[in-house]
């Protein structure tokens, strides 16, 4: 490739982990995973990768961050951040959402979800006939999901962002709970993710866990 | 030195521009109470959200209306101490940020001093220390010896309630908007403040201690008892004791700790007839007294610039990894004093 490479900063904050890669288009070239407490964390590591990389922060040519689902606390301290790092360095923001990060890499017929409280679910449906095309993440009961789950014989896996679905997909071969998001999951979702500026990237907002206090449409 | 001051400890996003401590060259102030109306009180995760939202657009204006950009900053100061916690951590973020990519220090300010030190901006030559602070707001009452830049004495907290959380109560009940205490003011202009007789708890204590639970309750109960109340003569009557408690409380600490300068900080210092009291005590005892510029007073992000520009000298900057705490001792000495239940 003739052009110079794009140098991103990703952040993850909306699990139990703190994530935060530097990647070009050659791949990842730092990783930090850390357990808990983004509101301390998030920018010692920020910090520590550029010392690593022996790199400025304006060496920095897009900002992404993984928007939600996910814990309130985390993804307002990793929206808030990246949004802010964006605006100074005046650089595009790429928002990732949880639900395509926990799906990319697959390319079979698969399930993601999310707890969404008060018995409602986030969920994401990839057949055949969705990959190559975005499939749009929903919420429902999940009653009505895990059903609809069970009698899909097509589906090869079932994966849930944390570990609140076991017992309703107990016995069921295909259900994974997922812990954090994967660096290479991440990165493979930036492709597809818009590049956001201006006003446009000061509005992100976080895809909120609760449904009702994020103003979400409730379907099904 | 330009500081960036942020505060997003409660329900106002703010972001303000000072120079060298003392001249305001932007304040911007988002108050999200219509997000909260609905609920009759501030929930933590709606402020949290509406932070997010409104944050960066806050930055932006602070810096526009400041007429500078963010490689102008020499330092970026936020509220990290004292307030609601998800709150906090969006504009603790934020700064965060900003310290890293424009490589400047970051100045972590207890919020209750950002209220303290509205008092010193533009007065440093004329308030010397020691001097007595009445600090009364939202969330806290406290009578204050400030011994020197972030040092403080404790000489008195209120036992209960905030003198501001009572305000906003009584108005509440009576179907006044937010500020409570600025719309009580108002109505009670017309009032006659000896109307009623509310009880002035602890006023004949030789202590700084204060209650205003007594006398919220005595209030409360004024108004369900009355259908034709006059809310004039009630809320003159109810401003009247609470300016009462705060002015004895305070006179007497001066006297005793032998402070002459005495200052106001917090929302209720905006009311006028504490003011007017306080002065004409303040002039029977031969004191001088200092309220903050008006913009000054409720939550803004001014006061952090302010309270960074004179603590930064002293204490230098901080990790990039600061804490964020929903309550944390005030100062050098770490006191420990009582805060509104809806700091958790
Ligand atoms: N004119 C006024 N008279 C009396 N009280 C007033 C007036 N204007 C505002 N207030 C009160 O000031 C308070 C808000 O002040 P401020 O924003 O400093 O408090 P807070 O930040 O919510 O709490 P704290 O600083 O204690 O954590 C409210 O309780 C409000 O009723
Ligand atoms: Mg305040």
């Amino acid at each position: 490739m003739d052009c110079p490479i794009m140098r991103t900063l990703i952040l993850d904050t909306s699990g139990p982990f703190t994530t935060v890669l530097v990647a070009t288009e050659t791949g990842i070239s730092y990783a930090s995973i850390l357990h808990g407490r983004p509101a301390e964390h998030l920018h010692e590591q920020i910090q520590t990768s550029f010392s690593c990389l022996h790199i400025e922060p304006s060496d920095l040519d897009r900002i992404a961050v993984v928007v939600g689902p996910g814990s309130w606390t985390g993804l307002n301290i990793g929206v808030t951040a990246a949004k802010t790092l964006a605006q100074v360095l005046k650089v595009p923001l790429s928002p990732i959402h949880t639900l395509d990060a926990l799906v990319a890499g697959h390319s079979e017929p698969i399930w993601a979800l999310m707890n969404a409280g008060r018995g409602q679910c986030y969920y994401l449906h990839c057949t055949r006939s969705t990959y190559g095309e975005k499939p749009a993440m929903a919420v429902a009961p999940l009653d009505t999901v895990s059903t609809q789950i069970r009698t899909d014989t097509s589906a090869v896996a079932i994966l849930e962002y944390g570990n609140t679905f076991e017992k309703q997909f107990c016995g069921d071969h295909r259900y994974q709970s997922v812990a954090r998001l994967l660096p290479e999951s991440l990165i493979s979702t930036l492709n597809q993710s818009p590049l956001m500026e201006g006003d446009a990237l000061k509005v992100l907002k976080p895809v909120y866990l609760q449904p009702a206090l994020a103003e979400h449409h409730t379907i099904g | 030195m330009l500081i960036l001051g942020i505060d997003t400890s409660c329900d106002d996003t703010a972001a303000a521009v000072v120079r060298d401590g003392h001249e305001v060259l932007s304040n911007v102030i988002a108050s999200q109470h219509k997000a909260h109306d609905r609920f009759g009180g501030i929930v933590p995760v709606i402020a949290a959200r509406e932070h997010t939202a409104k944050i960066n657009f806050i930055l932006e204006s602070a810096l526009e209306e400041a007429d500078v950009s963010f490689a102008d900053l020499d330092a970026v100061a936020v509220s990290h101490h004292q307030g609601l916690l998800l709150a906090l951590v969006v504009g603790v973020s934020a700064a965060k940020s900003i310290a890293l990519a424009c490589n400047i220090p970051l100045i972590g300010i207890h919020h209750l001093e950002g209220h303290i030190y509205s008092n010193l901006m533009g007065r440093s030559k004329v308030l010397k220390f020691p001097f007595l602070c009445l600090t009364v707001a939202g969330g806290h009452t406290l009578l204050l010896k400030v011994v020197s830049h972030g040092t403080y004495e404790l000489l008195g907290h209120t036992r209960d309630d905030a003198a501001g959380e009572v305000f906003d109560k009584v108005a509440r009940h009576l179907g006044l908007g937010y500020p409570g205490g600025a719309a009580i003011e108002k109505l009670a202009e017309k009032g006659n403040p000896e109307a009623y007789n509310f009880p002035r708890p602890l006023i004949n204590r030789t202590d700084g201690e204060f209650s205003f639970s007594g006398l919220k309750t005595a209030v409360i109960a004024a108004i369900d008892r009355d259908p034709n109340l006059n809310k004039a003569d009630l809320c003159a009557s109810f401003q009247q004791a609470i300016v009462d408690l705060l002015i004895s409380k305070t006179m007497r600490m001066a006297d005793d700790h032998q402070l002459q300068q005495i200052t106001l900080a917090g929302g209720v210092a905006l009311n006028s007839p504490l003011r007017t009291a306080l002065k004409h005590a303040a002039d029977d005892h031969g004191y001088q007294i200092f309220t903050p510029r008006n913009d000054l007073c409720m939550d803004n992000g001014a006061m952090v610039a302010g309270a960074a520009y004179f603590l930064y000298q002293e204490r230098g900057p901080d990790p990039i990894g600061i804490d964020t705490r929903a309550n944390a001792p005030l100062g050098s000495m770490g006191i420990r004093y009582r805060h509104d239940s809806k700091y958790r």
